[in-house]
């Protein structure tokens, strides 16, 4: 076996061979061809103005997205191709406002965005799209100079966070759901004199309707408040029910002359008045499309925690119309259980996608399953 | 053995020789057809290759999995095979480069003046490859025959759940087939790996003893009194057969890779493509083997997996052929060996001695039977496959327009139609398409397995035999009929 010079038969024009010689340099130019067609589009000559990148989404158990971090520039426009491989899942990026709707195995999806603000972000699917859903997550770092730091406009007491996964109680529990629309004239009757028609404060009394007020109350609390006797004032044992006073209801004050003739649901709809005007209807309404898109498939479109996705969970989801512990908690509670998840119980977090205004607007859309609020 | 064999005997079979035209027969005799032919393929080949390894995971957007597995293969399995028989080995790049190295050639012909005719058919190294960059070994005769392919078949079915959806490993078994056609031309001569080897040469051969196209001599006597052979060792006009067949003996399809060389080389003008009824070959029976037999159990058995897998509802069963665990995939490894080497043959050689016993054929050995029987399952298998092509391609024909803008799934746009959404198409002709796939089959099955007995045996002891495998046959239809119709519907 002779081997020779390979470069010589290829370039090398045999004697007499026209057509040899033909197919040869049409062979080698083809192949070359290849080469350098792949070459250049490797190196992005046939990209456009907007940098593109792939992106394949499989239900986590095969592997979740493509990629789990996708690196941009800040300035840069950026079009993103995602494709299905498998069912129908959902794009998004947190705190960038970027969705591309259902992608559909079979079909490109293209989202296109300017990255203009550094740091990063985390995308995610938005279709509950397999047991393990809320681990399709990624990273999207947007590389600039000013990195933008996660705004914090709330934030709750120390006391609060340390007590995040305590068992909550509120003791006694409304004989029907709170309704904000049966407590508001009670309240303009009874408060609005002092704290003002939405509760906004007057020189009399403080504001009670903000929700900066009622962040680290919970509705309990603020019922307790209300059959609070002056004698009861600094006392450990809250209105009569036997249940201990929580710090935040040793330091309100004793409210029962104003409502000695209420009973117990009136107490209740004035509670669910005041957490209704600490929120719009525009907030119940971005809340309650954060939900339907992001919780109701474990814990079910009603709260009640019997959403399909609930029982691939290590624990069952927690039941938002369990009015006995939903009532025990406060907003800063639930707030900051959403930013950080359930620590093993299959809740995902969400600090690192929902906004400030989106976790508020998600908070007041789930104190309506246990406190009825107004829109 | 002597340098002038026994050619075939004279039939009597109708045929309509497309060679008598001269235009036909001028184009057939080009050097350049299949230099035209094998690095157009190539050309697509290397780019599924490099899709494979280098493109996107997604298998849909992938250029080697959309044109390799869907693209071709229903082309294959769709046109080429049924009716053009080994068409694609004409075509097939796999073995082009190592040919060409052996040839130190791209088109050819061989460098005029050699002492090529002078060469015995015997001898230790094959004529042409005296000048080649090939060794130029014979393929040792304990692996000649299909086994070897049998073999290779049985590990591509076998992971064909992997391969199939996974670029990167379609990427590298393609690879793998590149490099064993060229690394077994550098060794053995002429095609040895396509004749001996290829995973898909074998089946193509078996199932292209029901092509309608043949290439034959048109008269034996001819060849008889012609010493030189120079179909068979290669003249200035083209090379020695490349697949080792002896055209003045041939009676058969399965190892003619209808290259054309034999068109060329001939000095008596003496070869001709034609047109005959499908399904002949099946009859010709000193080339009835075992391994053959073999193979159509094996292509019977897979032609059942596969929509098992790909189409069915067992979602556990396609977990397992995905690997998704090991323990999974060996149970689904002892499956598929146990249907296609044990199951399936052991189904038939019982049918086979039952058809024995009520033909009175006893003093017949229960061997030659057998596998003579194995070929009426050519059509059924044939016919299962196309089938299962159908559901296939009508599928996922419409990823193959965005994968031609973007065959690397990167977001290139070459031809504009990167953004053409799948949708599966001709949806309602599916089924009616497949069940009419398998009646045919089935009924061309019977009647091959009437022509095969009437072999062995005429009159009523005949029919009864017939009846037997009919039975046989149906109920195997039967079963398919049930996966594409009813299971997978």
């Amino acid at each position: 076996m002779t081997f020779g010079n390979p470069l010589r038969l290829l370039f090398v024009r045999p004697q007499g061979r026209r057509l040899e010689y033909i197919a040869r340099v049409s062979t080698v130019g083809l192949l070359l061809g290849l080469a350098a067609a792949f070459v250049a589009g490797a190196l992005g000559r046939f990209g456009s103005a907007a940098q593109e990148i792939e992106l394949i989404a499989r239900q986590p158990a095969a592997g979740g997205w493509s990629r789990e971090r996708i690196v941009v520039n800040q300035g840069e426009r950026v079009r993103l191709r995602i494709r299905s491989e498998d069912v129908v899942h959902g794009f998004a990026i947190g705190r960038l406002g970027v969705e591309a709707g259902p992608i559909e195995p079979g079909k490109v999806t293209t989202v296109e965005f300017m990255a203009d603000r550094a740091g990063e972000f985390t995308f995610y699917c938005t279709m509950w799209c397999d047991p393990n859903h809320a681990r399709m997550r990624g990273v999207l770092e947007v590389r600039g100079s000013t990195q933008t730091s996660p705004e914090r406009t709330q934030a709750a007491s120390d006391v609060t966070l340390q007590h995040l996964d305590d068992p909550r109680d509120a003791g006694v529990v409304p004989q029907a759901r709170p309704s904000a629309m049966r407590g508001l004239p009670l309240f303009e009757q009874r408060c609005a004199a002092c704290h003002g028609a939405r509760g906004h404060g007057t020189p009399r009394a403080s504001a009670v309707g903000h929700r900066e007020v009622q962040l680290d109350r919970s509705p309990a609390d603020l019922f307790h408040m209300l059959g609070k006797t002056k004698e009861q004032q600094g006392s450990s044992e809250a209105s009569g029910h036997g249940r201990e006073a929580s710090p935040a209801l040793r330091e309100l004050p004793a409210h029962a002359p104003f409502s000695q003739d209420w009973g117990d649901q009136q107490r209740w709809d004035v509670v669910a008045s005041l957490w209704s005007v600490g929120t719009t209807a525009e907030q119940i309404d971005l809340g309650h499309r954060l939900y339907l898109k992001n919780c109701a498939a474990c814990h079910g479109e009603q709260g009640a925690g019997n959403g399909p996705g609930g029982k691939y969970q290590p624990k069952t989801p927690a039941d938002f119309t369990d009015a006995r512990r939903m009532l025990a908690g406060s907003t800063a509670l639930y707030t900051a259980k959403i930013r950080r998840g359930g620590m093993g119980t299959g809740m995902p977090y969400w600090g690192s996608i929902f906004t400030e205004e989106e976790l508020a607007a998600v908070v007041d859309y789930v104190w309506g399953f246990s406190l009825g609020i107004a829109r | 053995m002597s340098m002038v064999m026994a050619p075939r005997p004279a039939d009597t079979q109708k045929r309509w020789e497309l060679t008598r035209w001269p235009i036909v027969r001028t184009f057939l005799r080009q050097r350049a057809l299949n230099w035209m032919a094998t690095t157009a393929a190539l050309f697509g080949f290397l780019l599924a290759i490099a899709a494979g390894l280098l493109g996107t995971a997604a298998g849909s957007a992938n250029f080697g999995i959309v044109f390799v597995w869907i693209v071709w293969w229903g082309l294959f399995m769709g046109a080429l095979l049924p009716l053009g028989g080994r068409l694609w080995c004409f075509i097939c790049p796999i073995p082009a480069p190592g040919e060409w190295l052996q040839r130190k050639s791209l088109v050819g012909p061989p460098p005029s003046g050699e002492p090529a005719r002078l060469l015995s058919i015997d001898s230790p190294r094959a004529p042409q490859s005296r000048d080649g960059l090939s060794e130029g070994w014979r393929w040792p005769k304990s692996l000649r025959g299909i086994w070897l392919q049998n073999v290779g078949f049985l590990g591509v079915a076998l992971f064909s759940a992997v391969i199939l959806t996974r670029p990167s490993v379609t990427g590298w078994v393609l690879l793998g087939f590149l490099a064993g056609g060229v690394g077994l031309a550098v060794l053995f001569e002429r095609r040895s790996f396509c004749r001996y080897v290829c995973p898909v040469g074998g089946f193509i051969g078996l199932y292209s003893l029901v092509a309608p196209v043949e290439l034959r001599v048109r008269d034996p006597l001819v060849c008889q009194d012609h010493r030189t052979k120079d179909c068979y060792l290669g003249n200035e006009a083209g090379y020695g057969c490349p697949w080792l067949e002896q055209p003045w003996t041939m009676d058969r399809n399965a190892s003619c890779g209808l290259c054309g060389e034999c068109l060329r080389t001939c000095t008596k003008d003496n070869v001709a493509v034609n047109i005959r009824l499908p399904g002949s070959d099946l009859l010709v029976a000193h080339g009835w083997k075992l391994d053959e037999a073999y193979k159509a159990f094996i292509m019977l058995a897979c032609a059942a997996i596969y929509p098992v897998v790909f189409l069915g509802p067992w979602g556990r069963l396609k977990a397992w052929a995905n690997l998704d665990s090991l323990s999974g995939f060996v149970i689904y490894t002892l499956g598929f060996l146990v249907l296609n080497l044990v199951a399936v043959p052991a189904l038939h050689l019982g049918m086979a001695a039952l058809t024995r016993w009520v033909s009175g054929l006893q003093d017949i050995p229960l061997r030659p039977l057998f596998v003579a029987l194995a070929y009426a399952l050519v059509p059924q298998g044939l016919a299962a496959w196309m089938a299962f092509t159908v559901s296939l391609v009508f599928a996922n024909l419409s990823y193959a327009l965005p994968v031609l803008s973007d065959p690397f799934g990167w977001g290139w746009n070459l031809l504009g139609t990167r953004d053409v959404a799948w949708h599966p198409w001709l949806t309602a002709w599916v089924q009616p398409a497949q069940a009419a796939l398998l009646i045919a089959g089935l009924v061309a099955s019977i009647v091959a397995a009437d022509a095969i007995l009437r072999k062995f045996q005429h009159g009523r002891a005949g029919v009864r035999g017939l009846a037997v495998q009919t039975v046989l046959l149906t109920a195997e239809t039967a079963l398919f009929l049930w996966l594409y119709l009813g299971a997978s519907a």
